[in-house]
Protein backbone atom coordinates (compact mmCIF):
# COMPACT_ATOMS: atom_id res chain seq x y z
CA UNK A 1 0.00 0.00 0.00
CA UNK A 2 1.50 3.20 -1.28
CA UNK A 3 2.33 5.13 1.99
CA UNK A 4 0.57 9.17 2.28
CA UNK A 5 2.87 11.19 -0.40
CA UNK A 6 4.04 14.72 0.11
CA UNK A 7 3.48 16.67 -3.08
CA UNK A 8 4.39 20.40 -4.26
CA UNK A 9 1.82 22.28 -6.50
CA UNK A 10 2.54 25.66 -8.10
CA UNK A 11 -0.23 27.65 -9.07
CA UNK A 12 -2.78 26.17 -7.00
CA UNK A 13 -5.04 29.26 -6.15
CA UNK A 14 -7.40 28.23 -8.72
CA UNK A 15 -8.00 25.85 -11.49
CA UNK A 16 -6.12 22.66 -12.06
CA UNK A 17 -3.71 23.62 -9.18
CA UNK A 18 -6.45 23.77 -6.57
CA UNK A 19 -8.08 20.88 -7.85
CA UNK A 20 -5.44 18.44 -7.75
CA UNK A 21 -4.53 20.01 -4.00
CA UNK A 22 -8.31 18.73 -2.76
CA UNK A 23 -8.13 15.92 -4.96
CA UNK A 24 -5.10 14.18 -3.24
CA UNK A 25 -5.76 15.61 0.53
CA UNK A 26 -9.25 13.74 -0.15
CA UNK A 27 -7.33 11.08 -1.12
CA UNK A 28 -4.81 11.01 2.55
CA UNK A 29 -2.29 12.78 0.62
CA UNK A 30 -0.21 16.04 1.93
CA UNK A 31 -0.15 19.00 -0.28
CA UNK A 32 2.14 22.12 -0.15
CA UNK A 33 -0.54 24.08 -2.29
CA UNK A 34 1.99 26.99 -3.23
CA UNK A 35 -0.02 30.49 -4.87
CA UNK A 36 1.48 33.99 -4.95
CA UNK A 37 -0.87 35.43 -2.25
CA UNK A 38 -1.94 32.72 0.01
CA UNK A 39 -3.70 35.00 2.30
CA UNK A 40 -6.09 36.21 -0.55
CA UNK A 41 -6.40 32.87 -2.20
CA UNK A 42 -5.45 30.08 0.34
CA UNK A 43 -8.09 30.10 2.09
CA UNK A 44 -10.76 28.20 -0.14
CA UNK A 45 -8.28 26.08 -1.22
CA UNK A 46 -7.29 24.61 2.12
CA UNK A 47 -11.03 24.99 3.52
CA UNK A 48 -11.91 21.12 4.73
CA UNK A 49 -8.59 20.03 4.74
CA UNK A 50 -6.56 22.42 7.08
CA UNK A 51 -4.47 19.04 7.81
CA UNK A 52 -3.62 17.86 4.84
CA UNK A 53 -3.04 21.41 2.45
CA UNK A 54 -0.93 24.09 3.44
CA UNK A 55 -1.10 26.98 1.20
CA UNK A 56 2.53 28.76 0.97
CA UNK A 57 3.63 31.34 -1.00
CA UNK A 58 5.58 31.28 -3.84
CA UNK A 59 5.84 33.73 -7.11
CA UNK A 60 7.56 31.07 -9.79
CA UNK A 61 9.28 33.99 -11.10
CA UNK A 62 11.08 34.64 -7.73
CA UNK A 63 13.53 32.90 -6.99
CA UNK A 64 13.57 33.48 -3.28
CA UNK A 65 10.06 32.29 -2.97
CA UNK A 66 11.04 29.25 -4.63
CA UNK A 67 13.21 28.32 -2.53
CA UNK A 68 11.59 29.12 1.04
CA UNK A 69 8.88 27.64 0.03
CA UNK A 70 10.69 24.43 -0.73
CA UNK A 71 12.54 24.62 2.63
CA UNK A 72 8.93 24.90 4.21
CA UNK A 73 7.98 21.51 2.79
CA UNK A 74 10.61 19.46 3.31
CA UNK A 75 10.94 21.33 7.04
CA UNK A 76 7.70 20.22 7.92
CA UNK A 77 7.62 17.01 6.20
CA UNK A 78 10.77 15.57 5.79
CA UNK A 79 10.57 15.37 2.20
CA UNK A 80 8.64 16.08 -1.28
CA UNK A 81 7.91 13.20 -2.95
CA UNK A 82 6.37 14.56 -6.03
CA UNK A 83 6.41 18.07 -7.37
CA UNK A 84 3.46 19.31 -9.45
CA UNK A 85 4.68 22.29 -12.00
CA UNK A 86 1.01 23.78 -12.85
CA UNK A 87 1.38 27.40 -12.31
CA UNK A 88 1.62 29.19 -15.66
CA UNK A 89 -0.44 32.07 -18.28
CA UNK A 90 -1.57 31.88 -22.03
CA UNK A 91 -0.53 34.99 -24.23
CA UNK A 92 -2.99 35.54 -26.57
CA UNK A 93 -0.99 37.95 -29.29
CA UNK A 94 -0.02 37.66 -32.86
CA UNK A 95 3.65 36.46 -33.39
CA UNK A 96 4.42 39.82 -34.65
CA UNK A 97 2.78 41.69 -32.25
CA UNK A 98 4.51 39.95 -29.17
CA UNK A 99 6.96 42.39 -27.35
CA UNK A 100 10.20 41.55 -25.90
CA UNK A 101 8.72 42.13 -22.81
CA UNK A 102 5.88 40.15 -23.20
CA UNK A 103 7.43 36.89 -24.56
CA UNK A 104 10.29 37.78 -21.54
CA UNK A 105 7.95 37.78 -19.26
CA UNK A 106 5.61 34.64 -20.65
CA UNK A 107 8.93 32.68 -20.83
CA UNK A 108 9.66 33.51 -17.53
CA UNK A 109 6.62 32.32 -15.93
CA UNK A 110 5.73 29.38 -18.28
CA UNK A 111 9.24 27.86 -18.71
CA UNK A 112 11.96 29.15 -16.23
CA UNK A 113 8.96 29.33 -13.53
CA UNK A 114 9.26 25.38 -13.17
CA UNK A 115 13.23 25.12 -14.42
CA UNK A 116 13.68 27.07 -11.03
CA UNK A 117 11.37 24.82 -9.06
CA UNK A 118 13.22 21.66 -10.88
CA UNK A 119 16.31 23.22 -9.39
CA UNK A 120 15.51 23.94 -6.34
CA UNK A 121 13.60 20.06 -5.76
CA UNK A 122 16.01 17.58 -7.71
CA UNK A 123 18.92 17.68 -4.64
CA UNK A 124 16.27 16.55 -2.47
CA UNK A 125 15.19 14.14 -4.75
CA UNK A 126 18.82 12.63 -5.44
CA UNK A 127 19.85 12.18 -2.35
CA UNK A 128 16.68 10.41 -1.47
CA UNK A 129 16.94 8.26 -4.62
CA UNK A 130 13.44 8.79 -5.16
CA UNK A 131 10.85 11.33 -6.64
CA UNK A 132 8.31 12.53 -9.39
CA UNK A 133 8.05 15.50 -11.39
CA UNK A 134 5.12 16.06 -12.87
CA UNK A 135 4.80 19.32 -15.54
CA UNK A 136 1.88 20.47 -16.57
CA UNK A 137 2.29 20.93 -20.45
CA UNK A 138 -0.76 21.34 -23.20
CA UNK A 139 -2.46 20.07 -25.80
CA UNK A 140 -0.76 22.86 -27.29
CA UNK A 141 2.94 21.95 -25.82
CA UNK A 142 2.59 19.90 -29.41
CA UNK A 143 0.10 21.79 -31.53
CA UNK A 144 0.86 25.33 -32.28
CA UNK A 145 -1.86 27.72 -33.65
CA UNK A 146 -2.62 30.92 -34.56
CA UNK A 147 -2.34 33.95 -32.15
CA UNK A 148 -1.06 31.56 -29.28
CA UNK A 149 2.39 31.16 -30.95
CA UNK A 150 3.79 32.58 -28.15
CA UNK A 151 2.04 30.59 -25.72
CA UNK A 152 2.59 27.59 -27.82
CA UNK A 153 6.32 28.41 -27.53
CA UNK A 154 6.47 27.96 -23.75
CA UNK A 155 5.34 24.69 -23.88
CA UNK A 156 7.37 23.44 -26.50
CA UNK A 157 10.32 24.53 -24.92
CA UNK A 158 9.01 23.09 -21.69
CA UNK A 159 8.29 19.73 -22.95
CA UNK A 160 11.82 19.72 -24.66
CA UNK A 161 13.90 20.35 -21.63
CA UNK A 162 11.14 18.26 -19.46
CA UNK A 163 12.53 14.94 -22.00
CA UNK A 164 16.27 16.08 -21.16
CA UNK A 165 15.72 16.15 -17.38
CA UNK A 166 14.23 12.61 -17.85
CA UNK A 167 16.76 11.02 -18.85
CA UNK A 168 19.27 13.18 -17.01
CA UNK A 169 17.40 12.20 -13.53
CA UNK A 170 16.67 8.91 -14.33
CA UNK A 171 19.48 7.19 -12.53
CA UNK A 172 18.43 8.61 -9.25
CA UNK A 173 15.04 7.21 -9.80
CA UNK A 174 13.50 10.60 -10.37
CA UNK A 175 10.64 10.45 -13.20
CA UNK A 176 10.14 13.07 -15.11
CA UNK A 177 6.37 13.60 -16.65
CA UNK A 178 4.34 15.47 -19.13
CA UNK A 179 0.58 15.96 -18.93
CA UNK A 180 -0.99 17.67 -22.10
CA UNK A 181 -4.56 19.19 -20.59
CA UNK A 182 -6.85 20.03 -23.82
CA UNK A 183 -9.06 23.00 -23.41
CA UNK A 184 -10.77 22.87 -20.10
CA UNK A 185 -13.01 24.84 -18.40
CA UNK A 186 -11.18 26.96 -15.83
CA UNK A 187 -11.20 30.49 -15.24
CA UNK A 188 -7.91 30.75 -16.82
CA UNK A 189 -9.64 30.64 -19.91
CA UNK A 190 -12.30 33.11 -18.64
CA UNK A 191 -10.79 36.02 -16.56
CA UNK A 192 -7.39 34.78 -16.44
CA UNK A 193 -6.14 34.91 -20.55
CA UNK A 194 -2.90 37.38 -20.71
CA UNK A 195 -4.22 39.53 -24.22
CA UNK A 196 -1.22 40.75 -26.01
CA UNK A 197 -1.27 44.62 -25.55
CA UNK A 198 -1.82 44.83 -29.62
CA UNK A 199 -5.25 43.15 -29.17
CA UNK A 200 -6.38 44.44 -26.11
CA UNK A 201 -5.77 48.21 -27.13
CA UNK A 202 -7.83 47.31 -30.07
CA UNK A 203 -4.75 48.55 -32.63
CA UNK A 204 -3.88 44.99 -33.89
CA UNK A 205 -4.07 43.82 -37.79
CA UNK A 206 -5.70 40.65 -36.38
CA UNK A 207 -8.07 42.65 -34.44
CA UNK A 208 -11.08 40.78 -35.86
CA UNK A 209 -10.20 37.25 -36.09
CA UNK A 210 -8.47 37.85 -32.54
CA UNK A 211 -11.57 38.82 -30.91
CA UNK A 212 -13.62 35.69 -32.49
CA UNK A 213 -10.57 33.73 -31.46
CA UNK A 214 -10.58 34.97 -27.89
CA UNK A 215 -14.69 34.21 -27.67
CA UNK A 216 -14.61 30.90 -29.40
CA UNK A 217 -12.03 29.65 -27.49
CA UNK A 218 -14.15 30.87 -24.27
CA UNK A 219 -17.37 29.50 -26.15
CA UNK A 220 -15.54 26.21 -26.35
CA UNK A 221 -14.35 26.13 -23.12
CA UNK A 222 -17.69 27.00 -21.39
CA UNK A 223 -18.78 23.33 -23.37
CA UNK A 224 -16.00 21.70 -22.19
CA UNK A 225 -15.02 19.85 -19.13
CA UNK A 226 -14.30 20.95 -16.22
CA UNK A 227 -11.27 20.49 -14.20
CA UNK A 228 -11.70 17.59 -12.16
CA UNK A 229 -10.62 15.04 -14.82
CA UNK A 230 -7.40 16.74 -14.75
CA UNK A 231 -6.99 17.08 -11.18
CA UNK A 232 -7.90 13.32 -10.88
CA UNK A 233 -5.55 12.29 -13.40
CA UNK A 234 -2.54 14.50 -11.38
CA UNK A 235 -3.31 12.62 -8.53
CA UNK A 236 -3.56 9.20 -9.87
CA UNK A 237 -0.04 9.82 -11.28
CA UNK A 238 1.25 10.79 -7.82
CA UNK A 239 -0.32 7.76 -6.34
CA UNK A 240 1.24 4.79 -9.74
CA UNK A 241 4.26 3.16 -8.49
CA UNK A 242 4.64 1.75 -12.21
CA UNK A 243 7.04 3.95 -14.30
CA UNK A 244 5.16 6.76 -15.99
CA UNK A 245 5.10 7.26 -19.60
CA UNK A 246 6.73 10.90 -21.25
CA UNK A 247 3.45 12.29 -21.95
CA UNK A 248 -0.11 11.58 -20.90
CA UNK A 249 -2.34 13.51 -22.34
CA UNK A 250 -5.53 14.48 -20.09
CA UNK A 251 -9.23 14.77 -21.28
CA UNK A 252 -10.83 13.56 -24.16
CA UNK A 253 -9.93 16.54 -26.77
CA UNK A 254 -6.16 15.95 -26.03
CA UNK A 255 -5.93 12.52 -26.65
CA UNK A 256 -8.05 12.57 -29.70
CA UNK A 257 -6.96 15.78 -31.07
CA UNK A 258 -3.24 14.90 -30.02
CA UNK A 259 -3.75 11.22 -31.71
CA UNK A 260 -5.13 13.27 -35.10
CA UNK A 261 -1.93 15.32 -35.11
CA UNK A 262 0.68 12.25 -34.84
CA UNK A 263 -1.45 10.56 -37.93
CA UNK A 264 -0.97 13.17 -40.62
CA UNK A 265 1.61 14.89 -42.49
CA UNK A 266 2.48 18.70 -41.97
CA UNK A 267 0.33 18.70 -45.53
CA UNK A 268 -2.65 17.04 -44.50
CA UNK A 269 -2.75 18.67 -40.86
CA UNK A 270 -2.00 22.29 -42.21
CA UNK A 271 -5.29 21.78 -44.66
CA UNK A 272 -7.26 20.40 -42.21
CA UNK A 273 -7.03 23.14 -39.44
CA UNK A 274 -7.30 25.96 -42.23
CA UNK A 275 -10.44 24.66 -43.33
CA UNK A 276 -11.92 24.68 -39.77
CA UNK A 277 -14.51 27.06 -40.22
CA UNK A 278 -16.92 25.80 -36.71
CA UNK A 279 -17.27 27.20 -33.51
CA UNK A 280 -14.32 27.15 -30.81
CA UNK A 281 -10.90 27.44 -31.42
CA UNK A 282 -9.28 27.40 -34.34
CA UNK A 283 -12.35 27.68 -36.70
CA UNK A 284 -13.52 30.69 -35.09
CA UNK A 285 -10.12 32.34 -36.32
CA UNK A 286 -10.51 30.96 -39.48
CA UNK A 287 -13.84 31.82 -39.93
CA UNK A 288 -12.91 35.55 -39.48
CA UNK A 289 -10.38 35.70 -41.34
CA UNK A 290 -11.91 33.89 -44.35
CA UNK A 291 -14.67 36.73 -43.92
CA UNK A 292 -12.49 39.22 -44.29
CA UNK A 293 -10.87 38.37 -46.88
CA UNK A 294 -14.33 37.97 -48.43
CA UNK A 295 -15.50 41.45 -47.93
CA UNK B 1 -17.00 30.02 -15.17
CA UNK B 2 -18.51 27.54 -13.19
CA UNK B 3 -21.76 26.32 -15.03
CA UNK B 4 -24.23 24.73 -13.53
CA UNK B 5 -25.21 21.72 -15.09
CA UNK B 6 -28.99 20.53 -15.31
CA UNK B 7 -29.30 17.46 -13.41
CA UNK B 8 -29.62 14.56 -15.35
CA UNK B 9 -31.16 11.18 -14.59
CA UNK B 10 -28.48 8.50 -15.03
CA UNK B 11 -28.69 4.55 -15.05
CA UNK B 12 -26.02 2.95 -14.24
CA UNK B 13 -25.17 -0.51 -13.82
CA UNK B 14 -23.03 -2.88 -11.97
CA UNK B 15 -23.01 -0.04 -8.97
CA UNK B 16 -22.06 -2.29 -6.18
CA UNK B 17 -18.51 -1.91 -5.85
CA UNK B 18 -15.72 -0.68 -7.87
CA UNK B 19 -15.72 1.77 -11.20
CA UNK B 20 -19.75 1.73 -10.79
CA UNK B 21 -19.93 2.74 -6.90
CA UNK B 22 -17.46 5.52 -7.97
CA UNK B 23 -19.21 6.55 -10.55
CA UNK B 24 -22.78 6.73 -8.79
CA UNK B 25 -21.11 9.03 -6.36
CA UNK B 26 -19.67 11.44 -8.52
CA UNK B 27 -23.05 11.71 -9.97
CA UNK B 28 -24.80 12.37 -7.03
CA UNK B 29 -21.77 14.82 -5.81
CA UNK B 30 -22.73 16.82 -8.96
CA UNK B 31 -26.40 16.85 -8.04
CA UNK B 32 -27.57 14.41 -10.67
CA UNK B 33 -29.87 11.47 -10.26
CA UNK B 34 -28.35 8.53 -10.03
CA UNK B 35 -30.51 4.77 -10.54
CA UNK B 36 -27.62 2.57 -9.38
CA UNK B 37 -28.22 -0.71 -9.94
CA UNK B 38 -27.18 -3.99 -8.64
CA UNK B 39 -27.51 -7.29 -8.32
CA UNK B 40 -28.38 -7.29 -4.35
CA UNK B 41 -29.47 -3.81 -3.37
CA UNK B 42 -30.43 -4.60 0.17
CA UNK B 43 -26.63 -6.39 0.38
CA UNK B 44 -24.96 -3.80 -1.64
CA UNK B 45 -27.17 -0.45 -1.66
CA UNK B 46 -26.44 0.86 1.59
CA UNK B 47 -22.94 1.60 0.82
CA UNK B 48 -23.07 3.30 -1.87
CA UNK B 49 -26.15 5.39 -1.86
CA UNK B 50 -24.43 6.58 2.20
CA UNK B 51 -24.63 10.09 2.38
CA UNK B 52 -26.22 10.81 -0.63
CA UNK B 53 -29.70 9.12 0.02
CA UNK B 54 -31.67 11.79 -1.82
CA UNK B 55 -29.43 11.61 -5.09
CA UNK B 56 -28.92 7.82 -5.38
CA UNK B 57 -31.44 5.38 -5.61
CA UNK B 58 -29.93 1.63 -5.09
CA UNK B 59 -32.40 -0.49 -7.35
CA UNK B 60 -32.49 -3.73 -8.26
CA UNK B 61 -31.13 -5.32 -11.79
CA UNK B 62 -29.59 -8.10 -13.04
CA UNK B 63 -28.17 -8.12 -16.71
CA UNK B 64 -28.60 -11.16 -17.32
CA UNK B 65 -32.41 -10.67 -16.86
CA UNK B 66 -34.42 -8.55 -18.77
CA UNK B 67 -37.61 -8.65 -16.38
CA UNK B 68 -35.20 -7.14 -13.74
CA UNK B 69 -34.19 -4.65 -16.66
CA UNK B 70 -37.46 -3.57 -17.14
CA UNK B 71 -39.00 -2.93 -14.04
CA UNK B 72 -35.29 -0.72 -13.34
CA UNK B 73 -36.75 1.15 -16.44
CA UNK B 74 -39.79 1.61 -15.59
CA UNK B 75 -38.96 2.61 -11.80
CA UNK B 76 -36.82 5.36 -13.61
CA UNK B 77 -39.15 6.68 -15.73
CA UNK B 78 -41.99 6.47 -12.85
CA UNK B 79 -39.71 8.15 -10.49
CA UNK B 80 -38.03 10.99 -12.85
CA UNK B 81 -40.02 10.72 -16.01
CA UNK B 82 -36.81 10.49 -18.16
CA UNK B 83 -33.32 9.28 -18.13
CA UNK B 84 -30.80 11.09 -19.58
CA UNK B 85 -28.24 8.57 -19.95
CA UNK B 86 -27.45 4.96 -19.15
CA UNK B 87 -24.05 3.76 -18.39
CA UNK B 88 -23.52 0.28 -19.13
CA UNK B 89 -20.58 -0.75 -16.27
CA UNK B 90 -21.67 -4.04 -15.14
CA UNK B 91 -18.85 -6.89 -16.42
CA UNK B 92 -16.70 -9.31 -15.00
CA UNK B 93 -13.37 -11.20 -16.01
CA UNK B 94 -12.84 -14.48 -16.74
CA UNK B 95 -9.69 -16.16 -16.96
CA UNK B 96 -8.66 -19.36 -18.52
CA UNK B 97 -7.05 -20.84 -21.70
CA UNK B 98 -9.48 -20.70 -25.25
CA UNK B 99 -9.61 -24.44 -25.63
CA UNK B 100 -10.07 -25.09 -21.44
CA UNK B 101 -13.11 -23.03 -21.00
CA UNK B 102 -16.67 -25.01 -21.07
CA UNK B 103 -19.55 -23.64 -23.51
CA UNK B 104 -21.25 -22.62 -20.32
CA UNK B 105 -18.19 -20.40 -19.04
CA UNK B 106 -18.18 -18.69 -22.01
CA UNK B 107 -21.94 -18.09 -22.58
CA UNK B 108 -22.26 -17.17 -19.05
CA UNK B 109 -19.43 -14.24 -19.43
CA UNK B 110 -21.14 -12.94 -22.46
CA UNK B 111 -24.26 -13.16 -21.05
CA UNK B 112 -23.46 -10.79 -19.02
CA UNK B 113 -20.54 -8.25 -21.17
CA UNK B 114 -22.60 -8.43 -24.40
CA UNK B 115 -25.75 -9.38 -23.84
CA UNK B 116 -26.28 -7.65 -20.46
CA UNK B 117 -25.56 -3.81 -21.92
CA UNK B 118 -27.58 -4.91 -25.19
CA UNK B 119 -30.58 -5.96 -23.19
CA UNK B 120 -30.54 -2.50 -21.23
CA UNK B 121 -30.05 -0.32 -24.55
CA UNK B 122 -33.03 -2.06 -25.82
CA UNK B 123 -35.05 -1.37 -22.82
CA UNK B 124 -33.77 2.56 -22.39
CA UNK B 125 -34.04 3.43 -26.21
CA UNK B 126 -37.74 3.90 -26.47
CA UNK B 127 -37.91 6.29 -23.58
CA UNK B 128 -34.78 8.22 -25.08
CA UNK B 129 -35.97 8.52 -28.49
CA UNK B 130 -39.29 9.49 -27.04
CA UNK B 131 -37.86 12.12 -24.89
CA UNK B 132 -35.46 12.89 -27.62
CA UNK B 133 -32.42 12.18 -26.89
CA UNK B 134 -30.23 10.87 -24.72
CA UNK B 135 -26.14 9.31 -24.13
CA UNK B 136 -25.47 5.66 -23.70
CA UNK B 137 -21.94 4.54 -22.58
CA UNK B 138 -20.73 1.06 -22.53
CA UNK B 139 -18.05 0.55 -20.36
CA UNK B 140 -15.37 -1.48 -21.93
CA UNK B 141 -11.28 -2.04 -21.20
CA UNK B 142 -8.18 -1.59 -22.25
CA UNK B 143 -8.55 -5.49 -23.03
CA UNK B 144 -10.78 -5.36 -25.68
CA UNK B 145 -7.75 -3.72 -27.94
CA UNK B 146 -5.12 -5.41 -26.25
CA UNK B 147 -5.61 -9.30 -26.73
CA UNK B 148 -3.72 -11.00 -24.22
CA UNK B 149 -2.84 -14.91 -23.06
CA UNK B 150 -5.97 -16.20 -21.09
CA UNK B 151 -7.67 -13.47 -21.60
CA UNK B 152 -9.37 -14.05 -24.68
CA UNK B 153 -12.86 -14.89 -23.99
CA UNK B 154 -13.14 -11.86 -21.72
CA UNK B 155 -11.08 -9.98 -24.33
CA UNK B 156 -14.22 -10.94 -27.29
CA UNK B 157 -16.74 -10.00 -24.86
CA UNK B 158 -15.45 -6.72 -24.96
CA UNK B 159 -14.20 -6.43 -28.60
CA UNK B 160 -17.66 -7.80 -28.75
CA UNK B 161 -19.33 -5.18 -27.15
CA UNK B 162 -17.17 -2.21 -28.92
CA UNK B 163 -18.46 -3.68 -32.64
CA UNK B 164 -22.18 -3.27 -31.14
CA UNK B 165 -21.88 -0.29 -29.48
CA UNK B 166 -20.61 1.39 -32.97
CA UNK B 167 -23.25 0.35 -35.04
CA UNK B 168 -25.49 1.34 -32.66
CA UNK B 169 -24.17 4.52 -32.25
CA UNK B 170 -24.73 5.03 -36.26
CA UNK B 171 -28.53 3.27 -36.05
CA UNK B 172 -30.01 5.78 -33.23
CA UNK B 173 -28.44 8.87 -34.24
CA UNK B 174 -31.17 10.01 -36.41
CA UNK B 175 -33.14 10.35 -32.51
CA UNK B 176 -30.60 12.54 -31.11
CA UNK B 177 -29.09 9.55 -29.13
CA UNK B 178 -25.43 9.51 -28.41
CA UNK B 179 -23.84 5.95 -28.06
CA UNK B 180 -20.20 6.12 -26.79
CA UNK B 181 -17.36 4.05 -25.13
CA UNK B 182 -14.99 3.91 -22.70
CA UNK B 183 -11.53 2.14 -21.76
CA UNK B 184 -10.56 2.07 -18.34
CA UNK B 185 -7.51 0.67 -17.75
CA UNK B 186 -6.40 -1.31 -14.61
CA UNK B 187 -8.07 0.03 -11.63
CA UNK B 188 -7.72 -0.90 -8.04
CA UNK B 189 -10.74 -1.71 -6.22
CA UNK B 190 -11.58 -2.67 -2.59
CA UNK B 191 -12.71 -5.86 -4.02
CA UNK B 192 -10.45 -5.93 -6.64
CA UNK B 193 -11.36 -9.91 -7.53
CA UNK B 194 -14.90 -10.58 -6.69
CA UNK B 195 -15.64 -9.54 -10.27
CA UNK B 196 -13.01 -12.19 -11.48
CA UNK B 197 -13.95 -15.34 -12.40
CA UNK B 198 -11.08 -18.19 -13.06
CA UNK B 199 -12.13 -21.51 -15.65
CA UNK B 200 -13.08 -24.60 -14.25
CA UNK B 201 -9.65 -25.68 -14.89
CA UNK B 202 -7.56 -23.19 -13.55
CA UNK B 203 -9.52 -23.32 -9.73
CA UNK B 204 -9.19 -27.12 -10.05
CA UNK B 205 -5.80 -27.23 -10.46
CA UNK B 206 -5.92 -28.87 -13.89
CA UNK B 207 -4.88 -26.88 -16.70
CA UNK B 208 -2.47 -26.97 -18.92
CA UNK B 209 -1.27 -23.76 -18.60
CA UNK B 210 -1.49 -24.11 -14.79
CA UNK B 211 2.29 -22.81 -13.82
CA UNK B 212 1.74 -19.53 -16.43
CA UNK B 213 -1.79 -19.26 -15.24
CA UNK B 214 -0.74 -18.67 -11.46
CA UNK B 215 2.32 -16.96 -12.31
CA UNK B 216 0.18 -14.18 -14.88
CA UNK B 217 -2.54 -14.12 -12.74
CA UNK B 218 -0.04 -13.03 -9.48
CA UNK B 219 1.44 -10.23 -12.14
CA UNK B 220 -2.03 -8.88 -13.09
CA UNK B 221 -3.01 -8.84 -9.21
CA UNK B 222 0.62 -7.15 -8.19
CA UNK B 223 -0.21 -4.38 -11.13
CA UNK B 224 -3.46 -3.84 -9.74
CA UNK B 225 -2.39 -3.38 -6.26
CA UNK B 226 -0.38 -0.60 -7.49
CA UNK B 227 -2.67 1.43 -9.31
CA UNK B 228 -5.13 4.29 -8.70
CA UNK B 229 -8.93 3.74 -7.72
CA UNK B 230 -11.43 4.47 -9.99
CA UNK B 231 -11.93 7.78 -9.41
CA UNK B 232 -10.88 9.08 -12.83
CA UNK B 233 -13.02 7.04 -14.21
CA UNK B 234 -15.68 8.04 -12.68
CA UNK B 235 -15.20 12.02 -13.12
CA UNK B 236 -14.67 11.35 -16.64
CA UNK B 237 -17.73 9.47 -17.08
CA UNK B 238 -19.65 12.38 -15.58
CA UNK B 239 -17.90 14.72 -17.57
CA UNK B 240 -18.78 12.94 -21.03
CA UNK B 241 -22.42 13.09 -20.11
CA UNK B 242 -22.61 16.61 -18.51
CA UNK B 243 -21.03 18.08 -22.13
CA UNK B 244 -23.53 18.24 -24.02
CA UNK B 245 -22.68 20.81 -26.93
CA UNK B 246 -20.08 18.71 -27.91
CA UNK B 247 -21.06 15.10 -29.73
CA UNK B 248 -19.57 12.51 -27.48
CA UNK B 249 -15.98 10.78 -29.10
CA UNK B 250 -16.73 7.45 -29.86
CA UNK B 251 -14.16 6.30 -28.08
CA UNK B 252 -12.48 7.43 -24.81
CA UNK B 253 -9.33 5.67 -22.77
CA UNK B 254 -9.06 6.55 -19.53
CA UNK B 255 -6.02 6.43 -17.29
CA UNK B 256 -2.17 6.82 -18.67
CA UNK B 257 -1.82 3.08 -18.93
CA UNK B 258 -4.83 2.67 -21.53
CA UNK B 259 -3.45 6.08 -23.56
CA UNK B 260 -0.29 4.69 -23.74
CA UNK B 261 -0.76 1.06 -24.47
CA UNK B 262 -3.52 2.22 -27.24
CA UNK B 263 -0.94 4.80 -29.12
CA UNK B 264 1.72 2.18 -28.46
CA UNK B 265 -0.36 -0.66 -30.39
CA UNK B 266 -2.00 1.24 -32.82
CA UNK B 267 1.21 2.31 -34.30
CA UNK B 268 2.55 -0.82 -34.65
CA UNK B 269 2.42 -3.59 -36.78
CA UNK B 270 0.67 -7.13 -36.20
CA UNK B 271 3.96 -8.42 -36.54
CA UNK B 272 6.09 -6.06 -34.77
CA UNK B 273 3.58 -6.00 -31.80
CA UNK B 274 3.67 -9.59 -31.82
CA UNK B 275 7.47 -9.86 -31.83
CA UNK B 276 7.45 -7.02 -28.94
CA UNK B 277 5.51 -9.11 -26.79
CA UNK B 278 7.63 -12.90 -27.64
CA UNK B 279 11.14 -10.94 -27.08
CA UNK B 280 10.81 -9.25 -23.84
CA UNK B 281 12.97 -10.74 -21.09
CA UNK B 282 11.25 -8.05 -18.79
CA UNK B 283 9.00 -9.73 -16.15
CA UNK B 284 5.90 -8.04 -15.44
CA UNK B 285 2.14 -8.83 -17.05
CA UNK B 286 1.83 -10.01 -19.77
CA UNK B 287 5.58 -10.47 -20.52
CA UNK B 288 6.65 -13.27 -17.97
CA UNK B 289 3.59 -15.66 -19.87
CA UNK B 290 5.73 -15.08 -23.02
CA UNK B 291 8.84 -16.05 -21.30
CA UNK B 292 7.79 -18.86 -19.70
CA UNK B 293 6.04 -20.02 -22.81
CA UNK B 294 9.15 -20.23 -24.88
CA UNK B 295 10.83 -21.40 -22.61
CA UNK B 296 8.02 -24.50 -22.38
CA UNK B 297 8.26 -24.27 -26.56
CA UNK B 298 11.95 -24.82 -26.42
CA UNK B 299 11.51 -27.98 -23.91
CA UNK B 300 8.75 -28.54 -26.11
CA UNK B 301 11.19 -28.99 -29.86
CA UNK B 302 14.19 -30.56 -27.22
CA UNK B 303 12.21 -33.48 -27.32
Amino acid sequence: MLEAQVVLITGASRGFGAGAARELADRGHQVIATMRNPDRDGPDVVKGYEKNIQAVRCDVTDDATVKSAVATAIERHGRIDVLVNNAGESLICAVEETTDEEMRDHMDVNLVGPVRLIRAVVPHMRERRSGKILNISSMAGRIAGPLVGGYCATKFALEAISEALRYEVAPWNIQVVLVQPGVVRTDLIFGGLTIGSALKEGRSVYQGPGDAMIAGLRGGADRRQGPRTIASTIADLVEIEDPLPLRIPVSDDAIRTLNQRAAMTDDEWEAFISSMREEGYPGSYFRAVAEEASS
Amino acid sequence: MARDPKSKVVLITGTSSGIGADTAREFAVRGHHVIATMRNPDRDGPGVTKGFKRNIQATRLDVTDQASIDAAVAFALERHGRIDALINNAGYTSYGAVIEQTDDEIQRVFDTNLFGPIRTMRAVVPAMREQGGGKIINVSSIAARLVGPLFGVYCSTKIALEAVTEAMRYEVARWGIQVAIVSPGIVKTDNQWRSFDAAGAIREGTSEYQEAAESLLAEVRKVAAGRPGGRLNAVQLADLIEIDEQPLPLLTPIGEDTIRAFANRASMTDDEWEAMLWSSEEEGYPIGFFKMEREARARHLSH
